[in-house]
């Protein structure tokens, strides 16, 4: 009996002990991340999951925030707006975060911002360009440009060099292409370049040459080709194949061609909007070139990581006023001011960074080359 | 009337595709009566086959596509062998339930080995188009009219002149009877699966180089409209196959240029519809009675 009760109140002391070790143990700050990191468009996602990453390491590094440790959880999405909405009700209700990087392509960042909206949790995106995304939703941001501002300097850009006669093809299946196709347009009659051919195609179409003979027929300058890299790949063959040569604008989803297409030589005709260029000179973008050299051992082609690590830079900046309760954490990001890798970053009354464009061109060998920055 | 040319020959290349193809569908629905669904399949296989040999093995683009061919013809008769002669004498649906399997197979294969990122197609021809009085026919567009018309006249004489031309048509018309006159019959259907592969082979590499994006589904929607293409023809006859394969294609091309590029596909559907409602064994089917 008494080695019982003996037995007994040792086991009691060790739970008890057991209890007040999490306690004693460093507080992290939990954050979610959510992008699409497989299928067709994983480039993109793990490039945000990469910039995010790198920013944190770096940041936990130095201690934190205020001797914290900052975690960032990632779900996949896997480009699918229910897949998106699942990852961000788990990382809510049960990871316990208290905010979210994230997602990455427009269409699910568009579903997971309503509920995230919803609730206030802050949501911070580093890649979704749509210009609904952050209407009437107070903790929803954005770290890059949006289709209706990109579409825009690409029409100025063209305007700039010169072309006056400008077609456009575009996938009217998709958020995103159709809404930087009625930007570019709407910008193009501003501008009074002549919009002579526009034609459509359907999403996962793969043949392009009866809309290319059409607008090859009406003689443009210049070809507005708002498509993400793979489709973009078909299109520039098929009008080498059809002998059409011309200029193609594109916007930043266009950039991944070049993993797309074997005939690298095509890609010296398209000049297009980006939000980074590994050739940028400030001293935040070469410490980052370097230093994501460094940990993944490539260069941050792909401009959603610099986007990314500014997301990270902006929340996390954020959470050093000590409160981490979403309307605190929401309130010293709409009071950011600061200089990301990406360029300036301070947000406007509909929560977008006010910043300048990269415009970017291909050489033959289907190497990023900068042309200019576009300032708004 | 240059345009409308131009569109024309655009809408004969889509559509030599689509025949050759057709053409798979046919020689086996003929035959064993049975609708390949994985015929299409063979097109990615094909494709990926040649993304594999280029990039990974380096070899001269010559040797690739004879190997992409034999590849081709090497999974069709091992198709055949494993999946469909077991069902031959079971119910017809059993071999068309087999036939979707094996599509997924091919394709969900595909996406766990190469995974689902689009691939580039690593074969390019870069000729320029010959253009003569503001027509252009791209090199491509020409080589795939070309190749697909000297193909189709081939296979026709193939079957009409040659002994094994001569019972592959027994074996459409009468399996048992064949048998009875001494035809090898199990060799027959193999060597239908095999050219009508070889012919998909081909396919993949005329389609790789038209549209360079190599992924696991790339060979659903072409399979699908190219057994389309067979059935407006009229299914089992082979003219038919590549009669309603430039139907489609040319249907295609011009709705995209003239109306709209969303209804390219409803109006080739609709096509097919309004033929089989006047025409149910194809435009150029003969209606078999069964006779007592």
């Amino acid at each position: 009996m008494k080695k019982r009760v003996y037995v007994s109140l040792v086991l009691a002391l060790i739970l008890g002990l057991g209890t007040l070790v999490p306690a004693l143990a460093q507080e992290t700050i939990k954050v979610g991340g959510i992008g699409v990191l497989s299928g067709p468009y994983a480039v993109y996602g793990q490039a945000v999951q990469k910039g995010v990453d790198l920013y944190v390491e770096q940041l936990n590094a130095a201690g934190g925030v205020n001797g914290k440790m900052v975690e960032v959880l990632w779900e996949d999405d896997q480009a699918d707006a229910t897949t998106g909405i699942n990852a961000y009700n788990k990382l809510v209700d049960n990871d316990g975060v208290v905010a979210i990087i994230g997602p990455v392509l427009t269409g699910v960042t568009k579903a997971v911002a309503e509920y995230a909206a919803d609730v206030g949790i802050p949501m911070i995106t580093a890649s979704a360009t749509a210009y609904e995304i952050t209407t009437d939703r107070p903790s929803v941001f954005r770290t890059c440009f949006l289709d209706p501002f990109q579409a825009v300097q690409m029409a100025r850009f063209a305007a700039d060099e010169g072309i006056k006669k400008v077609a456009v093809l575009y996938d009217n299946g998709d958020d995103y292409s159709t809404g930087l196709y009625n930007a570019f347009v709407a910008e193009c009659q501003v501008l009074g370049l002549e919009v002579v051919a526009t034609e459509s195609a359907a999403f996962a179409d793969v043949d392009f040459k009866s809309q290319l003979t059409n607008i090859q027929s009406a003689a443009p300058e210049a070809v507005f080709l708002p498509y993400y890299g793979a489709p973009a790949a078909l299109i520039l063959t098929q009008a080498n194949e059809l002998g059409f040569e011309t200029k193609f604008l594109g916007a930043d989803g266009i950039a991944d061609i070049v993993d797309s297409i074997s005939n690298k030589a095509l890609l010296t005709s398209i000049t297009y909007s980006d939000h980074f260029s590994t050739q940028a000179d400030s001293k935040q973008a070469v410490d980052f070139v370097a230093a994501y050299k460094a940990k993944y051992n490539e260069d941050p082609t792909v401009s959603f990581s610099a986007t990314g690590y500014d997301a990270a830079l902006v929340l996390c900046d954020a959470f050093k006023q000590g409160s981490l309760e979403y309307a605190d954490v929401v309130a010293a990001i709409k009071a950011t001011n600061v200089e990301g890798v990406s360029g300036k970053i301070t947000f406007d009354d509909h929560n977008d960074p006010i910043k300048s464009a990269f415009i970017l061109t291909f050489d033959a060998e289907g190497n990023k080359v900068f042309v200019k920055l576009q300032n708004p | 009337m240059v345009l409308f040319l131009n569109q024309l020959i655009n809408g004969l290349h889509v559509g030599s595709i689509y025949a050759l193809i057709a053409l798979g569908y046919t020689m086996v629905y003929g035959i064993v009566k049975l609708i390949n669904f994985a015929h299409g399949d063979i097109l990615m296989v094909g494709a990926y086959t040649a993304v594999v040999l280029v990039t990974m093995l380096d070899l001269p683009i010559p040797l690739v596509i004879v190997l992409v061919i034999l590849i081709c013809v090497l999974f069709g008769v091992l198709i055949e062998r494993v999946a469909y002669k077991p069902l031959r004498s079971s119910p017809r649906i059993s071999s068309l339930i087999t036939a979707i399997g094996v599509s997924m197979l091919l394709q969900n294969s595909a996406q766990l080995i190469f995974s689902p990122t689009p691939k580039p197609y690593p074969i390019v021809l870069n000729v320029p188009p010959f253009k003569l009085a503001g027509l252009q026919m791209g090199f491509t567009t020409t080589l795939t009219i070309l190749i697909s018309i000297f193909l189709m006249i081939i296979l026709q004489v193939f079957i009409a002149k040659t002994k094994l031309g001569k019972s592959m048509r027994a074996v459409s018309e009468d399996m048992e009877a064949s048998k009875l006159m001494g035809v090898n019959v199990n060799n027959t259907i193999t060597m239908t699966f095999a050219i009508g592969c070889a012919l998909a082979g081909i396919g993949s590499v005329l389609y790789g180089l038209a549209y360079p994006s190599v992924s696991p589904s790339l060979g659903a929607l072409p399979g699908l409209k190219a057994f389309i293409a067979a059935v407006l023809g009229g299914i089992g006859i082979i003219p038919g196959a590549m009669l309603g394969g430039f139907i489609m294609g040319i249907a295609e091309s011009m709705t995209k240029a003239y109306i709209s590029s969303q209804l390219s596909d409803a109006v080739v559907y609709g096509i097919l519809i309004i033929v089989l409602l006047f025409k149910p064994s194809g435009l150029l089917g003969k209606r078999t009675r069964e006779k007592v």
